[in-house]
Parts: structure tokens; C-alpha cells; sequence
């Protein structure tokens, strides 16, 4: 503490002159042997092989130029997410085409002449981010596998050969466990843990997991199982993207991370369990801990809990456990905004960027504020630390090659990147690996310096020896099954620091919320599931020790719901209609399911209702909607990640895939009404490489039409995804009736 | 003001006289001072043109704000009122984040009253987390009239609860002195089906018995559809009673994002027109009194594509004669890009868009700020931080100065000095006139969002977390609340 709340001791520093000349510092991994996945020099994650934005190369060029000076190569793949590198590879996650062909795209460039040696692409569905911020999270890429990681914008999680691309496993997430994507597009980077990959979004889908929470989500590596999910963090008041870093601390490796719900988080990155927390803003956090032996270093641009400067950089002791009190952080500093860059730090001194392009020197011991140099007006990459110069673009396309200490910093190299009359954007934080820095700005790849063999990265140390079992991972999780289907449940044990523990003599079973037959095994069990139209877990325990897997059972098509029987309930096997949708008995006397407008926070969800990898499903329903405020709401069917809509205000009648990208979908003028029930069917075939999406609505008292009423094809299609029904309760509510799920024609 | 209508009876019994004191002569009463929103004090003043917070150097007083102020202040009646958000906690009671319209005393800074206002429970896509209070009150006597967060007009009494709840609106959960006292009440949502984007913030502008706002309905969260295009993108409402009186909605369904700008008022041409930017980036003119479209004028090049070249218009237009001046821009969080100033000839009808151009400065970049246009020379500022001088006959630019941060807030030129924030909390005095001279350059502690205001001889600026009066002489510490 110490420090006038508010007040601002900061800017007040601005006139305080910076020393030209410093000293070279080298550049250091200071959080001790970090947990790296790379096996030569590579750049393998969002902030590099130690995850701290600090690279272990020498040599590198104090100079160069947009025109030549130090290029190694520019390409014409703009970004906005770090590059990763992996051996001679460098990969580049963007988005790709326009309008009807908008894509996300993964690109494997060779890292010594930028040459294209592969690319996927994927579709965004089902989410509201807009095109232009397609490409958000960085690839990740893992030695060991051989694999490149993709976390999409819309919530697809893939593994692909680095070697060709070719698909290694691929999970839907919004339509496996109700990923909530959003306009803002914040998408976190992947980031390998051992056997383990891990990510983390908002998520609500069914049973505990119905509420709306930030989710981490590790999976294996090499099949795509879901290991273990976690939601260490209260109510969330933002998607965020913080870089999560993965450190040992006190004979533990933490896993630390900003949270969308304000607080930073500490947690094991073999379990998920969480170890601490530092709630400190009552916005999310997006920038990433500075950690110097047992102190993390944390920040925030938004409004502070506890007094009403907003922005924090706080040191806490990293070797803490439960909540970490307000005022128990070693020091504070009020009043710095460092929302979003992350920092670095050279041992001794924290370099962050604030909001607004403003770099800031703190001293790691105590938090005083060195110095602070403008550079821009607004700042989101993250400078990275390497050969004693820190290397940064400004949003507004400045990059930068600087020299700091504790005394000042200098310019090396300022150039502007962009050859239009505005420059391009810089989001991204530089990938350095092999001698070759790597930017990405909205215009292009630039490789700058020279390809020679870089340093070998530190090994990673072996987990010590484990204590006594007190939790056990139990997995798969969040698995759709079908009646009759085995599965087979890995079970492993771990001890309180997260360190691997023998697993433990006697484990009991026991299965809850749904039918199924468990026959223990040497790693585990196997699970038989039966019965149907179900969600529940299994839970293994020995002793105190427990851990859980959950599934959903979902019998074949054809699925049937008239909610007609006095006890008809939401089906326990959908995604994301607890607290959304309820079974209601109408005036009229019918059953209906009814899409609420009590909450307006609530007012649009999607149900998915089984395994994403359907197709030539046929979805039918009795649709009404009410009117308040001057407001029809809108209501739909889903097949195939295709929505066909009746959009009440609006009377149109719409199919599109990716609502946010004009293109991605067909619309007419419909008229309908209010409190009138309408019948709509829709069903999505295959029409030569392609598909065609096509549907029909008729007012539910005449017969149903014979011609289609909207038909859409598309090109990049869709091949896959799970039926549903989608309602935007605008103000007033939606009611369905008589839904019939069945393969098509 | 040039007509004054008396009240009906039910504010008479309220004890609430219609015919209060207009505004002091130097009086600052609404945003830009005057409904032509030329951000220009004519009044003659002594105004600082240096200050430091830090020592109180011709600081009179600072008072607490929340942790974000958006609003500008307006003082009228001897009270300065501004709008921000409840991290201040006036009322130790009421926790958690709020819209916050604050009044003070504008002589010594004393808090007088607050009105309290929840955040929508539809969360950010209606009312953006902690933004606080973004419109700027209007102030006629003894009432005040601003939009809240949730999308409401409201008409309050001046005094606060301190002289008795007065109605016709007498629903108020909070009654202490220190509370707000609203006398009626108009929610855009429920009465015309607004649904604003992100955040309501119209500062109201009257003329005759008409208070006009801007209804700032927009996109939902998919940034694709209007979800209530039937709603307004400007409603006039009678300001005695606070009952609808006329509505136009000619942008429908081409809003690009949401609709920020605030109108403004004056007799062009012979005819009274209201203007204002829509959320389709043209500018459109009506009819003061019965809403009838008079011209339209769009504001963005044929080729323009939304968000890259597209903008929509957050700045509020400014009224010289029969001309007005309007730049675009769009949505902070959206960046910096290119923008548009331009010139329009009033007295035109129809499309106005070519036959009403006088003359187009598009080296400006997007902005959000409104101009001050003082002895033939429009100031404007634009968010990449450059403040634009121009020749206001022919659009020629005399100088641009670099404020080196974004810029947010408006110009103000009185007392022979033009004032001007910046977001790295920078104020920067430099003298009006045709070439660029700086005087001063003071840091306020944080982010100034808003515009720099005069009145009464004194100078207030808000910055992100405190109000500031500063005079031209005098010494008096920061003892503020």
C-alpha cells in the first residue's frame, strides 16, 4: 500500500526526464525452471517457451526495416493473434475470405522464407463474433505430439498434424457443453501442460454446469478427452483472454490466470483444482502475472473492489492458499492501467504498457514506479524481452525495438508498419525463435533478423516424488453416449501440491443421474450406459479421495417432445435451457415449452440436444410468439449448425449459420404474427459437394405447405452438428410445442 | 430560451414556480451552453490558464466522482450537476455499481444530492458496466432534465428531496435530503420500445415546450440485427409533463451500431429545425415542433464500408447561422480510423447531401467530439488526439495540434483560450486565432473524458474520478468532499 488511492503518483512522473544510455541486461526465465513443452528453441505458446514473454536468444537486430533493413521475409497474412513456432515452422492463426467464404484459418509457413506449406480452415457457427475478429487466440504447438493446436472464436477446439495439417481430433464446444462465444470475440490461447491442453471460456450447458461461469477445460493431448473442467472463479462480468502462465511455486506447479470475474486465479494445472485467488476488480482481467521467484505480479485496467481509482498492479506472494485478502498483496500500486498488455520483467525491474501506450518501469521489490514514456495512444500486444531489448507494435502500428532499465529507456528502432494511408494495426506480441523475430499486424507476417540456431530451452523438471492420494481425475468427461455404448474411464491420483500420487487400493463407483453398469479395471472402469434421454456422473472415491466424470445419454433419433404429460420437464440430456426455458401448462389448456423474458440478460439461447456430429437431421416444431414494448421476438430451429428463423420485428424469415457475418446466410420477407401458432420444419441435405439448408413455416391451421419456404446452399458448408431450437425472447416470451427431431429425407 | 411555458398545475401545487429565474447570465445550463452547441463561452470571464492539482495552485475545490465520468458537468442555479457512476458511494447504503447524476454546490464543491439510478438487469448490451451517467443535464430554473442509464428521461426538481418529494412522480424509494427528487419520468424501453445500445446518453436540448432526444436505439448483441426497429431515433416530448408529442424513425433498420449523438437546436433559414446524427452516420433536420423531416444528409462517402471507412456520428452538431458542422466517427472501442467533417447549408431540403455541402475536411480521423467555432475558426479535436483549426467559411485547415492521446472531450474557447482534455489526463490551453500557440499544458490525475466548462468565473473540469473548479487567482488547497 502506501499510496494515495486517489491521487494519481503515476502521471505526475511523466516530465521526469529518460536516460539515454543503459545497461544491457540479459535476458532470464526468473520464476526458476518453467514448465516448457518445447523441445528446441522454438516459440510454442501465446507468450513463448517459459510463458513469460522473455526469450533466450542473442544476437538479435536492434534495427530493420518495413523496406529490407533485417527482413527476412514479409507475407500477406494479417493478424491479430501471436505467432508460434515450432522447429522451421512458423504458424499464424487469422481469419481468411469474405462475407459468404469468412473463415478461420490456421497456416503453416516455412520460418525461413515464409512460404505457405499448408493451411486449414474452419467455419465459425453459432456465435456472435463478428468476422472481422476471427483468428483472436494464438495456435499453440506441442514437440512431443507433433501437433498445432486451434482454439477458433467461435469455440472449436482442434489438434492438426504440424507435419500436414491433417485433423487429429476436433471438439465442437458450443455444442458439447454450451461455449458462449460473444461479440467482444476474447478468446484465450491454448497452453500445454504435460499430457494436457487447456482452455477456458464461459460456458452453461446442464446440471451444475447450467450457470453461466468462466470454464477451464484441459484436455488430452493426443485424443481430445476432456480431463478435467474447472470453474475456480465467481460471477463473471467479462470474457477475457489473459495469458495463463504455468509455474512452480513452493514444490507445486500453478497454473496463475486473470479471470473474467475480476480475480486472479491460481490452480492446478494437473487437476484443476483451485489453490488461490486475489479478487481485486469488478471487471474481468486480461493481462497476464509477473512472477519473480515466489512474488506474481498482477494487473488491472478496471474499476478496483475495494476504492474507485481504476487499475492495479499488485505483487502477491504466489506461495499463498484460499482468498487472498485485499490488502495482504506485498505491495500495491493504484491507478495503473495495465489492462490488457502484459508485462515483463528483467529480475529486477517490471516493464507493462498501460491502456494507452504509456510504458511503465516498477521496481519488482517494492512497486515503485521508475519512469513512464509515451509511445501511442493505445496498447494491446505485449512487449517481449529478449537479447536485453524489448521488442512491441502500438495499436496504431508503431513497432518498437527498446532498451530499458531502471533508469530509462531508449529507442533503438521505431518504424511504422502499413503501407496505406492508415497504418496497420498491431494486436499481436512478437514470436522470436531461431534468431528471427516474428510480428504479425493486421497487414502482414514480417520475420525479422537472421535464421540460425538458437539456445536450447531449459528442461522441464521432473514432477517430485507424490504424497498421499486426496483427489483423483476421472475421465473422460462431458461424453455423449448412446444406450448400449461402452466406454472406457481412465482414473489417476494426485496429491494436495497437484503432483502425481499412486492410486490409492479400493476404489469404490457409483453412478448418479443416469443408468449405467460400471466393471472396475486396472486404470480405471468401464462404464455400460442404458436407459436414455438422461445426464448424470460417475464418481470414483477412495477414501476422502473423489473425483467425478459427467455424461449425457441420448438415445438414437427420432426424438419426440409434446411436454404434454403434467410432469413433462426440460430434457436433463440438453445443453443450455436450464434457467432459459421452462414447461408451462398455456391458458388455452396446452402443455408448451415456454422460452422466459423474465430475465433479460437471458433473453436469446439455443438448446442443443445431442452428439454434434448428426447430419441429414430434419427438425420440426409449433412456434408462438407474444408481443410487448413494440417487440415480436424471434424464433428457431437448428440443424446442422444452421438456424432457420422467423424474426418477429423484423417479419423476415432468415437461415444462416454465422448471424454476425453477412453472407453466411439467406433472408425473405415473412409476415407473421403475434399470439398465432405457426409450424416450421427444417432440415439441412447434401446438394453436390455442398449442402442445401431448407425449411418451411405455414400458420399451424392451415396444411402444410408442399414448395419449401427459404432454402440456402452453401459452398463451405456445414457437414455437421447437433438439432436444436433457438428463441430470442426480445421482451416477451416464445413458446414451442410438439418439437420432432428425425434423419431426413 | 425564447418561449417559456408556464407549467401545469400540478407542478404549481408541487410548489414548483414555472417561471423560475432563467438561467444565470453566466450560467452554463446544458451541453455547449447553448442549444446551438457551439462549445463557445461569449461571456466575459477571467478564466485560469494554468492550474495544478497536485499543489492546488488556482484549484477552488475538487470533489469526488465515481471511477468513470462520461458526463459533463452543467451548472445552473448556483449547483454544478454531473453524471458518473457510484464508486464515490455518496450513500455508504447503496453498494454496487449505479448511474449516478450528482449535484453540488458550485461554489465550495459541498455533495447536495444524488439520484440513484440501477443498471439494467439485461446487462451490458443495454447499459455498459460501470459508465455511470453519460448524458449531460439540461437545467430551465428549478428543473432539471437528463437521460439515464436505463434509458429514461427524467425531469428532477433541483432541489433534491430537501424541499419535499414533489410529483406528479412520487414512486422514489430513496427520500433523504441527499436523494434526487424526480418529478415525472419517461422510459424510451417500455414506451416507445427503445433498446438502446450499450449505453443511453442523449443530453437533452429544449426549444418552446419541447425537450428533444436522442432515443440511442441500436444493434443487440450480434452486432447484426435491430432488435426493436420500430422504436425512434428521435422523440420529442413535452417537457411540463414529460408526455410523447412527436417521434421520427427514418433510419429503421440502417443503424451501424448504436445512436450517440445529441441534437441540436436553432432557427436556420427561417425555420426552427432540430438536428442530429443517426445512427446510419446522416445527419438529419426536422421540424421543430411537429417532427416533419426537412433534409437529410449523410455523412459517409458512397464507398465506405462499416466499421473500416463506415462511420456512424456520436459528435453533436454545431448551429452558426444557417450553416452547421458535423464530423463522424465511431465507437471508441472500435479505435482510430478516418473521419469526415463537413459543412451544411440549412436552408436546403430534400437529400441534402450534395446541394447542402459547403465544404468536406476529411483529414480529420474519426471523432467523437463536438466543435467550438470562434471569430471564423472551427476547433475540432478527433480521437486519434489531433485538434483541427479550421477556416469556417472555406474548410481549410490553419494548424492541428498533437494532444498525443486520445481525445474524448469537446473544446471549450472562452476568456481569449481554448481548452481541451486528453485521456492520458492532460488539459492543454492554447490560444484561439489562426495560428497554433500553446499556453499551458496541466495533468488533471486521470483521464479527462469530458469537456472543460465556464461559468460564473470559474472553470470546471471532470476527470475520470474528480471535479474540479479552478479560478484565475487564488491559491485555495483541494478540500473538497
Amino acid at each position: 500500500m502506501g499510496r494515495d488511492h486517489d491521487g494519481n503518483p503515476l502521471l505526475a512522473l511523466r516530465a521526469t526526464g529518460v536516460a539515454a544510455l543503459l545497461v544491457v541486461v540479459g535476458a532470464v526465465a526468473f520464476a526458476g525452471a518453467a514448465f516448457s513443452n518445447s523441445a528446441r528453441s522454438d516459440w510454442p505458446e501465446r507468450r513463448g517457451p517459459s510463458r513469460d514473454g522473455i526469450s533466450a536468444e542473442i544476437g538479435l537486430p536492434e534495427s530493420w526495416s518495413p523496406d529490407g533493413e533485417n527482413l527476412l521475409f514479409r507475407a500477406p497474412f494479417g493478424g491479430r493473434s501471436t505467432p508460434v513456432v515450432l522447429g522451421d515452422r512458423l504458424f499464424v492463426q487469422n481469419g481468411v475470405g469474405e462475407g459468404a467464404t469468412r473463415q478461420e484459418r490456421l497456416l503453416a509457413l516455412d520460418a525461413g522464407t515464409g512460404a505457405v506449406l499448408w493451411e486449414v480452415r474452419q467455419n465459425v457457427y453459432h456465435s456472435d463474433a463478428p468476422p472481422r475478429r476471427v483468428g483472436w487466440a494464438a495456435p499453440a504447438v506441442d514437440a512431443e505430439t507433433g501437433s498445432v493446436f486451434m482454439f477458433t472464436v467461435g469455440g472449436q477446439f482442434s489438434a492438426f498434424s504440424a507435419e500436414d495439417g491433417s485433423v487429429r481430433w476436433t471438439r465442437s464446444l458450443p455444442e458439447e457443453i454450451g461455449l458462449i462465444s460473444t461479440h467482444g470475440g476474447r478468446t484465450p490461447s491454448p497452453l500445454l501442460f504435460r499430457d494436457l491442453v487447456i482452455v477456458s471460456s464461459l460456458s452453461s450447458s446442464w446440471g451444475a454446469h447450467a450457470r453461466g461461469s468462466q470454464r477451464f477445460y484441459a484436455f488430452d493431448k493426443r485424443t481430445g478427452q476432456m480431463v478435467w473442467m474447472s470453474a475456480p472463479g465467481g460471477r463473471p462480468f467479462d470474457t477475457t483472454y489473459a495469458p495463463a502462465q504455468i509455474v512452480p511455486i513452493g514444490g507445486q506447479p500453478l497454473l496463475l490466470v486473470g479471470g473474467g470475474d475480476g480475480a486472479f486465479h491460481a490452480l492446478q494445472p494437473a487437476t484443476g483444482a483451485p489453490v488461490w485467488s486475489y479478487p481485486m476488480s469488478k471487471r474481468g482481467v486480461n493481462s497476464a502475472a509477473v512472477v519473480i521467484g515466489d512474488l506474481a505480479v498482477v494487473s488491472h485496467g478496471e474499476e478496483n473492489n475495494e476504492f474507485s481509482t481504476m487499475g492495479l498492479l499488485a505483487g502477491l506472494d504466489a506461495t499463498s492458499s484460499g482468498e487472498i485478502a485485499w490488502d495482504a498483496a506485498r505491495w500495491q500500486v493504484p491507478g495503473f492501467l495495465g489492462g490488457f498488455s502484459s508485462g515483463v520483467t528483467d529480475g529486477e525491474v517490471i516493464y507493462q504498457f498501460d491502456n494507452s501506450a504509456n510504458l511503465h518501469a516498477f521496481a519488482a521489490a517494492d512497486g515503485a514506479e521508475l519512469w513512464v514514456e509515451n509511445f501511442g495512444t493505445m496498447q494491446r500486444a505485449s512487449p517481449v524481452l529478449a537479447d536485453g531489448k524489448l521488442y512491441v507494435g502500438t495499436v496504431n502500428g508503431r513497432f518498437l525495438i527498446l532498451r530499458a532499465d531502471r533508469s530509462g529507456v531508449e529507442i533503438l528502432d521505431d518504424d511504422v508498419i502499413g503501407d496505406g494511408e492508415v497504418p496497420d494495426e498491431i494486436i499481436a506480441s512478437v514470436a522470436i525463435s531461431d534468431g528471427v523475430v516474428y510480428l504479425v499486424s493486421s497487414g502482414g507476417v514480417y520475420a525479422i533478423g537472421e535464421r540460425r540456431p538458437g539456445p536450447d530451452p531449459a528442461p522441464e523438471p521432473a514432477p517430485p516424488a507424490g504424497g498421499e492420494a486426496v483427489r483423483l481425475v476421472v475421465w473422460p468427461t462431458e461424453e455423449i453416449l448412446t444406450p448400449g455404448d461402452e466406454i472406457a474411464l481412465r482414473v489417476e491420483a494426485f496429491d494436495a501440491r497437484g503432483n502425481p500420487a499412486e492410486l490409492p487400493a479400493g476404489i469404490t463407483w457409483s453412478v448418479d443421474g443416469f443408468e449405467g453398469e460400471i466393471e472396475p479395471s486396472e486404470t480405471g472402469a468401464t462404464l455400460r450406459a442404458g436407459g436414455s434421454g438422461a445426464a448424470g456422473s460417475v464418481t470414483a472415491s477412495a477414501g476422502s479421495a473423489e473425483g467425478a466424470a459427467r455424461f449425457r445419454v441420448v438415445p438414437p433419433l427420432p426424438w419426440r417432445w409434446d411436454f404434454d404429460a403434467d410432469d413433462a420437464r426440460l430434457p436433463p440430456q440438453w445443453v443450455n435451457s436450464t434457467g432459459k426455458y421452462q414447461t408451462r401448462e398455456l391458458e388455452t389448456g396446452e402443455r408448451v415449452l415456454v422460452k422466459t423474458a423474465d430475465n433479460p440478460f437471458l433473453r436469446r439461447a439455443r438448446v442443443y440436444m445431442g452428439p454434434p456430429t448428426l447430419s441429414g437431421v430434419r427438425v420440426s416444431a409449433d412456434v408462438m410468439a407474444a408481443e410487448r414494448r413494440r417487440s415480436l421476438g424471434n424464433v428457431g430451429l437448428v440443424s446442422q449448425r444452421y438456424q432457420f428463423v422467423l424474426m418477429g420485428n423484423h417479419q423476415r424469415l432468415e437461415i444462416h449459420s454465422w448471424q454476425a457475418t453477412p453472407g453466411r446466410g439467406t433472408a425473405i420477407p415473412f409476415a407473421w404474427e403475434r399470439d398465432t401458432w405457426y409450424s416450421m420444419t427444417f432440415e439441412v441435405v447434401p446438394e453436390g459437394d455442398g449442402v442445401v439448408a431448407r425449411g418451411k413455416v405455414w400458420p399451424r391451421s392451415e396444411p402444410e405447405p408442399e414448395e419449401w419456404t427459404l432454402e440456402w446452399s452453401e459452398d463451405l458448408p456445414h457437414r455437421e452438428g447437433t438439432p436444436g431450437i433457438f428463441a430470442d425472447a426480445v421482451t416477451a416470451e416464445i413458446y414451442f410445442d410438439n418439437i420432432v427431431v428425425e434423419p431426413g429425407e | 430560451m425564447t418561449s417559456r411555458p408556464s407549467r401545469p398545475a400540478l407542478l404549481l401545487a408541487a410548489g414548483l414556480w414555472p417561471f423560475a429565474a432563467a438561467a444565470g447570465a453566466q450560467d452554463w445550463p446544458m451541453w455547449g451552453g447553448t442549444p446551438d452547441r457551439n462549445m463557445v463561452s461569449e461571456t466575459p470571464a477571467s478564466l485560469p490558464a494554468e492550474w495544478d492539482v497536485n499543489s492546488g495552485l488556482n484549484v477552488r475545490w475538487v470533489a469526488a466522482l465515481g471511477s468513470q465520468t462520461y458526463g459533463n458537468p452543467v451548472v445552473a442555479g448556483g449547483r454544478v450537476f454531473v453524471g458518473t457512476n457510484n464508486e464515490a458511494l455518496y450513500d455508504k447504503e447503496i453498494v454496487g455499481d449505479k448511474g449516478i447524476l450528482v449535484a453540488f454546490d458550485a461554489a465550495t464543491g459541498e455533495f447536495l444530492w444524488q439520484m440513484v439510478s440501477d443498471k439494467l438487469a439485461s446487462g451490458r448490451v443495454n447499459d455498459w458496466p460501470y459508465q455511470g451517467v453519460c448524458s449531460s443535464p439540461l437545467v430551465e430554473g428549478d428543473v432539471l432534465y437528463y437521460v439515464t442509464n436505463r434509458g429514461e428521461v427524467l425531469a428532477l426538481d433541483v432541489h433534491g428531496m430537501e424541499n419535499g418529494n414533489d410529483g406528479p412522480y412520487t414512486d422514489e424509494t430513496l427520500v433523504s435530503p441527499r436523494d434526487g427528487d424526480i418529478l415525472w419520468k419517461f422510459d424510451m424501453m417500455e414506451e416507445v420500445g427503445a433498446f438502446p445500445h450499450n449505453m443511453s446518453n442523449s443530453s437533452p436540448v429544449s426549444w418552446g415546450n419541447l425537450l428533444f432526444i436522442n432515443t440511442s436505439n441500436g444493434q443487440d448483441e450480434t452486432h447484426v440485427t435491430i432488435p426493436s426497429p420500430r422504436a425512434p431515433a428521435i422523440i420529442a416530448i413535452d417537457k411540463t409533463n414529460g408526455e410523447l408529442v412527436w417521434e421520427a424513425n427514418h433510419v429503421g433498420e440502417r443503424i451501424l451500431h448504436g445512436q450517440w449523438s445529441s441534437a441540436a437546436v436553432g432557427e436556420m433559414g427561417g425555420v426552427v429545425q432540430v438536428v442530429m446524427g443517426e445512427g446510419d452516420g446522416v445527419i438529419r433536420s426536422y421540424q421543430w415542433d411537429t417532427g416533419e423531416l426537412l433534409w437529410s444528409f449523410d455523412t459517409n462517402p458512397e464507398d465506405s464500408v462499416w466499421p473500416r471507412t463506415r462511420n456512424n456520428v456520436i459528435s453533436t452538431p454545431v448551429i452558426l447561422g444557417n450553416r452547421l458542422f458535423i464530423a463522424n466517427g465511431q465507437d471508441p472501442e472500435h479505435g482510430e480510423g478516418t473521419g469526415h467533417l463537413y459543412a451544411i447549408d440549412a436552408t436546403q431540403r430534400g437529400d441534402i447531401t450534395w446541394s447542402g455541402r459547403l465544404w468536406h475536411y476529411d483529414t480529420i480521423r474519426r471523432t467523437i467530439s463536438t466543435g467550438a467555432i470562434k471569430d471564423g475558426i472551427l476547433y475540432l479535436p478527433d480521437f486519434s488526439g489531433f485538434l483541427h483549426a479550421l477556416d469556417v467559411e472555406t474548410g481549410e485547415a490553419l494548424w492541428v495540434h498533437d494532444t498525443f492521446a486520445a481525445v474524448w472531450g469537446s473544446p471549450l474557447v472562452a476568456d481569449g483560450k481554448l481548452y481541451l482534455g486528453d485521456e492520458d489526463g492532460d488539459v492543454v490551453v492554447l490560444r484561439p486565432g489562426p495560428t497554433e500557440e500553446v499556453i499551458a499544458e496541466m495533468n488533471m490525475g486521470s483521464s479527462v473524458y469530458s469537456s472543460a466548462v465556464p461559468a460564473n468565473g470559474l472553470l470546471y473540469i471532470a476527470s475520470r474520478n474528480q471535479l474540479f473548479a479552478i479560478e484565475a487567482q487564488g491559491a485555495a488547497g483541494p478540500d473538497g468532499p
